[in-house]
């Protein structure tokens, strides 16, 4: 059995590594569509379907939108994404604020007593409003 | 004409490890066909080199990326597929895709509207020729012991002369 490695083995080419710098400010951008059809492939397939069987999920006619989405090159619009999402229960797209950038308002009954109590992230302070006016909740133990 | 098979520096990653195909003379067909994409289809080359480049780095040869089956005969050179671009289908790029972390880039072309299939037009023949031979003759040493591939997959070890 061979089990010699040849790390001296490596190849080098200024012409081909010239090209890789000038593609270089696209990477991210390719990246990004590469993985992006990788996490679609990866759940497709986790689920046992194939190409066949995720196109009718999807109500697609043509395989070949699926091949198409599948080679890492797709320009996906939201809505599609958003489908997707959803067939495959995955998250493809984050359009939820974040918790930190939200004030939140609940009403809450106490002992008979209506109350708002209101949240603060960012000042990571909870306020009762009773009858107008607004009180710092203090935890009790 | 001995042809080894070389580790490309450049896009192997944490991924996959990209190889390329090498004679004496030092020629090898990737280099080949990058050099003959030329002006026009300079874009599609860079792409073809960003998707490679992703492919060792961020998410391995995943078969998906690639049209499977490039072979002329079932069971023949199965491992071979083309890389091409998205949506004009104007190039093809064969590469030996061993598995998802070892992918080994060969050489192609433009492929006319009015061509069906590679066997049609003489560049794309003699580039899918070529890597369906190298599929091959990997195959064998692989069979044999004289070639095998790393605990983690990721390479291969023993003599990468594949051709004496």
């Amino acid at each position: 059995m061979a089990k010699k490695k040849h790390d001296e083995d490596v190849y080098q080419d200024d012409f081909l590594s010239s090209l890789l710098e000038a593609s270089a400010p696209f990477q991210e951008e390719v990246d990004f569509k590469m993985k992006l059809a990788a996490k679609i492939i990866k759940a497709v397939r986790s689920k046992g379907w194939n190409n066949t069987v995720f196109a009718e999920k999807m109500e697609i006619a043509s395989l070949s939108i699926i091949t198409k989405w599948f080679s890492g090159t797709h320009n996906f619009e939201s809505t599609t994404l958003n489908k997707i999402q959803n067939v495959l229960g995955i998250r493809l797209i984050d359009v939820e604020m974040p918790l930190a950038a939200t004030n939140m308002t609940m009403q809450v009954i106490l002992g008979g007593q209506r109350e708002y109590k209101e949240y603060d992230e960012l000042a990571q302070n909870t306020y009762i409003l009773i009858g107008g006016y607004k009180t710092k909740a203090v935890a009790q133990c | 004409m001995a042809v080894r098979l070389k580790k490309f520096g450049d896009f192997s990653g944490k991924k996959a490890t990209i190889y390329v195909v090498l004679n004496e003379l030092g020629e090898n067909p990737f280099r080949e066909f990058a050099v003959s994409c030329g002006k026009d289809y300079e874009d599609k080359l860079l792409n073809f080199i960003g998707r490679i480049k992703s492919i060792g780095t961020q998410v391995g040869a995943i078969e998906d990326y690639f049209k499977l089956h490039e072979n002329e005969r079932k069971g023949v050179g199965d491992n071979v597929c083309a890389l091409y671009d998205v949506p004009d289908k104007e190039m093809r790029l064969y590469c030996v895709r061993i598995s998802e972390q070892i992918l080994i880039l060969g050489g192609g072309g433009p492929k006319p509207e009015h061509i069906r299939a590679w066997q049609d037009c003489p560049i794309l023949s003699k580039a899918a020729r070529y890597m369906i031979s190298i599929s091959e003759t990997i195959k064998t040493r692989l069979q044999t012991g004289t070639l095998a591939i790393s605990d983690n997959g990721m390479e291969f070890t023993g003599d990468l002369v594949i051709i004496k």
